[in-house]
């Protein structure tokens, strides 16, 4: 249905969410977290890099409520729904879902914390709710 | 010195529904495009040594290669030189950019540049069943229109801290109506208010159907020349005074600043320089209109005002036909038509300016500069180009 294709770079990230883990990576010389996952550093494609846990808390950077399905047909007859581009604490951005709260309480600069949704069987996405 | 030059430019014509002819094909478009530019320019077929080409048709299958199926179509003998660079829409100001080093440098002498659409004839549009692969992967998964949802995160975050709002928006929606309904070929011609943008419906909040580029067929070409061949030419030459390009993400989450277009002013201070030209020496803009904010940050980023002034600037200036800030004649993106990759048509009608040849909606003053500016992707890739009729 999403025609997920988990690769070397990104493999480690889908299979931490399954176990409810939100894992982004770090720069071990320059100490930088970047995202998305890459195999390499992307920081300096040439430094070192480590995975780590991140805390999962973050604010809203931006976000979009759609009216219209996209991606995939898993969100059809599931819209309205919430696109937020969230701002972690380390400092990396990652788009997601924020879930479980009224729509209407969605702004920018909003405290958020992971929850873990299962979409089917192969993927969990680590989306964001207001605090 | 040779001095590359455009001399002849033709658009598709559309129909009420906003498509080609029954029976057309992309290539078909193509070739009567190409046909006619080559009319307005008093060059041939047989001139052309060069050819650039994008599209979104064709894949998998032949249009991977599009560069060899226009060559073939058209029975072009052994080109010169070759240009397939796809950046999104904007990729025809990239094509021109290298046309002209390529003609300058004496790589070959003539090209055509050309683009072609049927996606509304063949209901191509979709936002679905799009595979969540490499670094959209996790916009795809999160179920985010693409390109829509991510300039709606541009405009959201743009709002949020410039304070333009969905009025600002409008403004640029409705000056784009009132240009169309002067240019014949518009799809869409009927009068629309600013009340009408406002109440239509949210289809990715803050960005409604009105603040949306059309789904339409289209096509275009453009013939690039050069100064040694001036005895053929019927009308007076448009040099390149100045182009600049430049790309800086694939995914909207990966934009370094969400509300600030920072690709744009890359590339338009490599215009500026190379032109020795200023925003204030532009007489018309034609600015890539995909929705209403890629307007709005575009003219920030292209220093017509500051960045988070464009609220302002839109509001100050009178962007409608007979304001005094020529914006986007032709009725853009937003009112013209849009087949997918519009950048060709901000060429197109920027030469015609310069030609005087727009009927109804010429602009009064003279024109000695246009810029032209086009936005690919979801605000990723960026090319400008000062056209003029001046070396």
């Amino acid at each position: 249905m999403f025609n997920l294709l988990k690769d070397v770079d990104s493999n480690e990230f889908w299979e931490g969410a399954k176990q409810n883990k939100l894992f982004i990576q770090k720069s071990t010389k320059s100490k930088k977290y970047f995202f998305y996952s890459r195999s390499f550093s992307g920081v300096e494609a040439d430094e070192p890099f480590e995975w780590v846990e991140s805390t999962g808390k973050g604010t809203i950077y931006s976000f979009t409520i759609s009216h219209i399905p996209g991606g995939s047909e898993y969100y059809i007859n599931k819209t309205p729904y919430v696109i937020g581009v969230i701002l972690l604490e380390e400092g990396v951005r990652l788009m997601s879902n924020i879930v479980d709260c009224d729509h209407s309480s969605v702004e920018i600069g909003k405290k958020v914390k992971v929850v873990f949704k299962r979409l089917n069987n192969e993927i969990v996405l680590p989306c964001f709710t207001i605090v | 010195m040779r001095e590359p030059c455009i001399v002849g430019v033709s658009d598709a014509k559309i129909d009420e529904r906003g498509c080609v002819s029954k029976l057309s094909s992309v290539l078909s478009v193509q070739r009567i495009c190409a046909t006619e530019a080559l009319k307005e320019s008093g060059l041939e077929f047989k001139d052309i040594d060069g050819l650039a080409v994008a599209g979104l048709w064709g894949m998998p299958g032949p249009g991977v290669m599009q560069p060899n199926v226009l060559t073939e179509y058209l029975g072009i003998k052994y080109p010169k030189w070759l240009d397939g660079t796809n950046t999104g829409g904007s990729a025809f100001l990239f094509h021109l950019n290298h046309a002209y080093q390529a003609i300058k440098s004496g790589v070959c002498n003539n090209v055509l540049i050309l683009y072609g659409s049927t996606q509304k004839s063949n209901k191509e549009r979709n936002f679905l069943n799009r595979p969540a692969i490499y670094s959209s992967q996790f916009d795809m998964v999160a179920g985010l229109p693409s390109p829509l949802g991510a300039y709606a995160m541009a405009a959201q975050r743009h709002m949020y801290k410039y304070g333009s709002t969905r009025e600002t928006l409008a403004e640029i929606a409705v000056a784009a109506r009132k240009w169309a309904s002067l240019n014949e070929n518009s799809y869409k011609k009927d009068n629309l208010t600013k009340e009408e943008v406002l109440n239509s419906n949210l289809i990715c909040s803050p960005l409604s159907k009105l603040d949306c580029c059309l789904v339409t067929d289209g096509g275009g070409a453009i013939v690039v020349s050069n100064t040694d061949m001036k005895d053929n030419f019927k009308l007076s030459p448009i040099y390149i005074k100045g182009f600049g390009e430049s790309s800086s993400h694939s995914s909207i989450n990966y934009m370094e600043d969400m509300a600030v277009l920072n690709v744009a002013k890359e590339s338009s201070k490599i215009a500026y320089d190379t032109s020795k030209l200023k925003p204030e020496n532009i007489d018309l803009a034609m600015i890539y209109d995909s929705f209403t904010i890629t307007v709005l940050m575009s003219l920030e980023a292209l220093g017509f005002c500051e960045v988070g002034e464009g609220k302002d600037f839109v509001t100050r200036n009178n962007i409608s036909p007979g304001g005094n800030f020529a914006l986007n004649t032709n009725g853009g993106g937003l009112s013209y038509c849009h087949p997918g990759m519009y950048s060709i048509f901000t060429l197109i009608e920027a030469c015609r300016q310069i030609w005087r040849i727009c009927g109804k909606r010429q602009i009064n003053k003279e024109i000695t500069n246009a810029l032209c500016h086009g936005t690919g992707g979801v605000l990723s890739s960026a090319a400008t180009v000062i056209l003029s009729k001046e070396k």
